[in-house]
Order: structure tokens, then sequence, then C-alpha cells
């Protein structure tokens, strides 16, 4: 199980990854091109996943496409500002998928939990 | 017992968070990577007793050493520092009535710096000593 103190943060993270792909899904949706309608369309999709039982699965996703930008900024030579952005956010996700697996994971039993207490 | 995915998720985020604000920091010298400039607020500009410039380079010495002191055994004091310092840094780009995206994402990123800071912290209790368990030590090692 996930220790309680990190509670606040596998919510703050899901919220806030949740919020920025949806509103930056949604700013591409606006702006013209097929390509940026696309590509807005997907990080809705992934920002309300984020939000459904599939959170860790979202993050995963999440992470590589971050992982992908930031790579594209990096090659192609502009905004490199952003790029580092991105891979620390990309960080992030990565953070998100592993909290939200350690939360989703059953409890020890008890057999369980004195047989991993004499081994320590 | 730290679970090993939260520990491989603290050392990904102190990697990202100490190399990635040293290298944005010996940015501010070389501007390199963009103009650095051009994020700071007119209001800021005007405000500063210094030359824009001037003030991205002192920004660049306060990343530098925010991005070494996580490296070091102060990674949770220097992600609290990180956090408030992304923070100022959109509160900033709000006031220049552009780049709300870029304020959006250092919003989320200060979030990544205070979860650093809580793995940081239970990571520590983790690690604790058993002496340190009233009870515990005792109960293992009989005098």
């Amino acid at each position: 199980m996930l220790p309680r103190r990190l509670g606040p943060s596998l919510w703050a993270l899901r919220t806030a990854f949740c919020v920025l792909v949806i509103a930056s899904g949604v700013s591409r949706l606006g702006a013209p091109g097929t390509v940026g309608h696309v590509a807005g369309g997907i990080e809705v999709g992934v920002g309300v996943l984020v939000l459904s039982p599939f959170t860790a699965a979202a993050a995963d996703l999440l992470t590589g496409w971050l992982v992908l930008l930031a790579l594209s900024g990096l090659v192609g030579g502009g905004h490199l500002d952003v790029a580092a952005q991105d891979l620390l956010l990309a960080a992030g996700a990565f953070t998100l998928a592993h909290l939200t697996r350690v939360n989703e994971r059953e409890p020890l039993d008890a057999a369980s939990r004195e047989r991993r207490t004499r081994t320590m | 017992m730290l679970d090993p995915r939260l520990n491989s998720s603290w050392w990904v985020l102190r990697l990202a968070y100490g190399v990635v604000p040293i290298v944005a920091g010996l940015d501010k010298f070389t501007n390199l990577m963009t103009r650095w400039t051009d994020y700071l607020s007119p209001l800021a500009v005007r405000v500063l007793p210094v030359s824009a410039s001037a003030f991205m380079h002192l920004v660049g010495v306060v990343e530098i050493c925010a991005g070494v002191l996580v490296l070091t055994r102060f990674t949770r004091l220097a992600a609290w520092i990180v956090g408030a310092w992304l923070l100022l840094i959109a509160v900033n780009l709000l006031t220049t009535g552009h780049f709300f995206d870029v304020a959006a994402r250092d919003v989320v990123l200060a979030l990544g710096a205070y979860v650093l800071a809580q793995l940081t912290l239970v990571r520590e209790a983790a690690g604790a000593p058993a002496a340190a368990q009233p009870g515990l030590a005792t109960a293992r090692h009989p005098a």
C-alpha cells in the first residue's frame, strides 16, 4: 500500500496532469490544422483517462508522449527550454504511474507480513 | 521497507530536478536553449535595479545552486526551494500576459518538486535505523 503521506501527492499529480493535458488538447483543437486536431483529440482522451480507473496506463502513455516531444524538440533544435520542461513533466508522469500502481496493490496479508518481518 | 517502485520514482525525480535546473541555470549565461530575457515580465524589468540580462545571470546562479543541492543529501530542502522557485516563475510568466501554457506547466512541475520532497521524507523514514523505533530494538536484541 502507498504510505499515507504520499496520498496527497498522488491526488495532486493526478489532478494536475488531467487538467494540463486536457487544457493542452483543447488548445490544439482550437488551432487550425488537421494534425493539431488529431493530437488535441488524443490529448483530451489521455487527460480523461488519467482520471478514470486506468490512471497508471494513461500515465505510462503520457510519459512516452512527453519523452517523444522532448526528443523531437532536442533533435529539431527549436524550443530547447520547452524540451527540458517536457523531460521534467515526463519524470512527473512516470512517478504518477508508479504511485498509482503501489496504491492499487493489495495490502499484505498477516502471514506474508509475518514472513517479511522475520526476513528483515 | 520502501517499495522499489517508489525508490525508482525518487531517483528519476531527483536526477531530473537536479540536472535540468543546472543545465537551465548554465544556459542563463549562454542563451543557447532560448533567449531567457523574453520570459521576463515588463513589470519586473521596470522594478529591477539591474539589467534584464544581469538579473538572468543571478537567476542562473540560483538555479545551479538549487540543482546541485537536489543532488546532495539535502534533497528534501532543495525540492521545496525548487518548487517555490517554479511557482515564482509561473507568477512572473502570468504577469507577462503571454506564455500561459508555460506557466501552467511550471505549476505542474512545482507539484512534481513537492512530490519529490514527500518521497524523500518517506524514504528517509523507511531507511531509519531500527534503534530509532522505540521498543523494536530491545525486542529483537535484548540486552
